[in-house]
């Protein structure tokens, strides 16, 4: 079943240069239960969509146009009551900064108390305390850092209990927002231990949101690969990693260094777009081995083919 | 370890590099002084030519390494030898010299570079102050360098600011920079880590043609086991200031022997989704420098700790050709 269907999704940002298009016509599902990985590079707009979805866009940027239907009600016509309702209760993110989601100057279990009295909850101190000491114990933190204050506990740590605050209310998705990318290469691969739990013992939806191909292979159950503000490829992780169809998936594949790989590096050629001008017609033609004077001209759509959706003229 | 037949230049002998901490009122009353153990003892040598791969997580101490050969910082103990002569040892005049052969590199081009000077004034700044040649030929010195580099055409880039380029192309600019001066030995400090992940083989694939190209030897420093894997000939593992294994890098990948190292390479994410090495799990996370365990540091964690681990430090042991490791597992006793 679908959970989240974002349609023709547009989000521009307004900058001193003029409008900047970060996401130009996204269409995209999320069904209930599934781990969807979001993989692109900065600027694809992969960010902007986990922003767009929670409705924290900043001041500075506008939805254009499109839909995004959350269990079947338009995120996008909801009035700020029935966001705050949403947020954390429905879907809640977590970021790469655990920071910027912890107070500083508060304890960890201040942090709880706040996020159920901001949702109604009556409940007293105590069982709150007993919630959440059970909730970091699952996510393997000890649960008398309840106690302590942000800076008392590592990265790691403070990226666990950024994910029990947002799954403390048992909401249908969790957006992880290149949750690991700040951590240590041991942690990083603890806290996707940590996603293959959740994802296992409760119904969670995830949007899982990296720049790390490897990551994805090892977490989720389809991968959305975003260039420029656009989706180019969407389908079966296993399949779209053994077998890309966009030159963008298949370049990207082997520009990263593998251990056991060919040490003969294939870097992808050019630079990744100005999105202040973005390139016409297929924004990857300018970095494209196979592009044509129809890449140039006609934008490629996000079409259907075989077991996945491609955006190539040539796929 | 023996390179006697290989010209060595660069040889880092039983280095230390503590940092006072701040004294706190028990300090003050105990009169003692506390000391962050940044690098704690830490040899290795490096042939001209090669690629050195320096790995580590945050704390390891391997940047505070970098910072001691380009003498930014100055050991506590210990030696840094550049091709047989004592850094810190050298007069005045010479040390300007050693300075302008050894030269280092970010991981932040953003922040290496002056975002309101001309690409190529920055890159000639080197030049002109050290008042090398003419004005004519410090600008074709210039476009030289920011060819070889790749960004060409070096007339169209040298009048740009930083803010017109990409970040692999800011990064391309301050290995430019650090050209100039035709060094001998660069130091790369995470140099990919902040750059677009399509940019990332090009700014390794550059790194390893100045090898070609020009003779440069490179002390790699990454957390990236896999960019170590693609450059280097050699890696050097470190753990909370020590180094605990270091091997010729085909060597280090297909025989891990530190629990550690074997714990690293497990955890780099695969596309297959099954691990690259016997998967070997650590306990928690790396403890502060501040206090390292006794022992041997990665006791607490290690899943294959020995009493002993927590009493004795490892030695240094010689396992094959040039594979050393420090772990008591591999003790003769």
């Amino acid at each position: 079943m679908t959970l989240l269907e974002i349609r023709n999704l547009k989000v521009s940002y307004n900058t001193r240069r003029g409008k900047v298009e970060a996401l130009s016509g996204v269409s995209l599902d999320v069904k209930q239960g599934e781990v969807l990985g979001v993989v692109g590079e900065s600027g694809s707009g992969k960010s902007t969509l986990g922003l767009a979805i929670m409705r924290i866009l900043p001041r500075y940027s506008q939805i254009e146009q499109g839909e995004i239907f959350f269990d079947g009600r338009d995120i996008l016509k909801l009035d700020d009551e029935e966001l705050r309702e949403m947020r954390g209760k429905e879907v809640s993110i977590v970021f790469q900064d655990p920071y910027s989601s912890l107070n500083p100057v508060r304890k960890i279990v201040d942090h709880f108390i706040e996020l159920f009295t901001e949702h109604g909850y009556t409940y007293e101190k105590e069982e709150i305390e007993k919630i959440a000491s059970q909730l970091l114990e699952k996510m393997g933190v000890p649960p008398e850092k309840l106690h302590d204050y942000p800076h008392q506990l590592s990265g790691g740590q403070r990226q666990r209990v950024a994910i029990a605050l947002g799954l403390a209310l048992n909401p249908k998705l969790l957006i992880a927002d290149e949750i690991t990318t700040a951590l240590d290469a041991l942690v990083e691969a603890q806290i996707v231990e940590l996603l293959k739990e959740i994802k296992k013992d409760y119904k969670t939806s995830i949007m899982f949101i990296t720049h790390n191909m490897g990551l994805v292979a090892q977490l989720a159950d389809r991968i959305a690969v975003m260039y420029a503000g656009r989706l180019v490829e969407v389908g079966k992780t296993s399949e779209v990693i053994e077998k890309p169809r966009h030159p963008y998936t298949r370049a990207l594949l082997l520009s990263v260094p593998r251990i056991g790989g060919s040490k003969a590096l294939q870097p992808i050629p050019g630079e990744p777009p100005d999105m202040r001008k973005p390139p016409s017609g297929c924004r990857f033609h300018p970095r494209c081995p196979l592009a044509t004077d129809l890449c140039v001209r006609e934008i490629p759509v996000l079409r259907n083919i075989g077991d996945r959706y491609v955006a190539c003229h040539y796929a | 370890m023996s390179h006697a037949t290989m010209h060595e230049i660069l040889r880092v002998e039983n280095l230390k590099v503590y940092f006072p901490l701040k004294r706190t009122i028990e300090d003050i009353v105990a009169r003692r002084q506390r000391f962050l153990k940044a690098v704690d003892n830490v040899s290795f040598n490096m042939p001209e030519g090669a690629i050195m791969a320096l790995v580590g997580e945050s704390g390891s101490g391997k940047t505070t390494i970098a910072r001691t050969v380009v003498g930014l910082v100055e050991p506590t103990d210990g030696h840094v030898y550049f091709r047989g002569r004592d850094i810190f040892s050298l007069e005045r005049e010479e040390f300007k010299v050693y300075r302008r052969k050894v030269q280092m590199i970010f991981q932040d081009p953003a922040v290496s570079l002056n975002p309101r000077m001309k690409i190529g004034d920055q890159v000639k700044y080197p030049l002109d102050v050290n008042k090398i040649g003419t004005k004519e030929e410090r600008v074709e010195k210039t476009m030289k360098v920011l060819k070889d580099v790749g960004l060409s055409p070096p007339e169209d880039f040298y009048n740009r600011y930083p803010h017109q380029l990409s970040g692999g192309q800011k990064q391309r600019v301050a290995i430019a920079r650090s050209l100039v001066l035709e060094p001998e030995l660069l130091i790369a400090d995470e140099p990919i880590s902040n750059i677009d992940v399509s940019a990332r083989a090009q700014i390794l694939n550059l790194l390893q043609q100045l090898r070609d190209r020009l003779h440069l030897s490179i002390l790699y420093i990454t957390h990236d086991l896999s960019s170590a894997w693609a450059i280097s000939d050699q890696v050097a593992v470190m753990y909370l200031g020590k180094i605990v294994e270091m091997a010729p890098t085909s060597e280090i990948f297909s025989n891990p022997l530190h629990p550690y190292t074997q714990a690293l390479i497990s955890a780099v994410p695969s596309l297959k989704g099954f691990p690259l090495a016997r998967k070997t799990k650590l306990r928690g996370e790396i403890p502060s420098p501040v206090n390292p365990p006794s022992g041997c540091r990665l006791h607490p964690r290690c899943p294959f700790a020995m009493p002993v681990c927590r009493e004795k430090e490892p030695e240094i042991i010689t396992l094959g050709r040039d594979h050393i490791v420090a772990c008591h597992l591999y003790s003769k006793s």
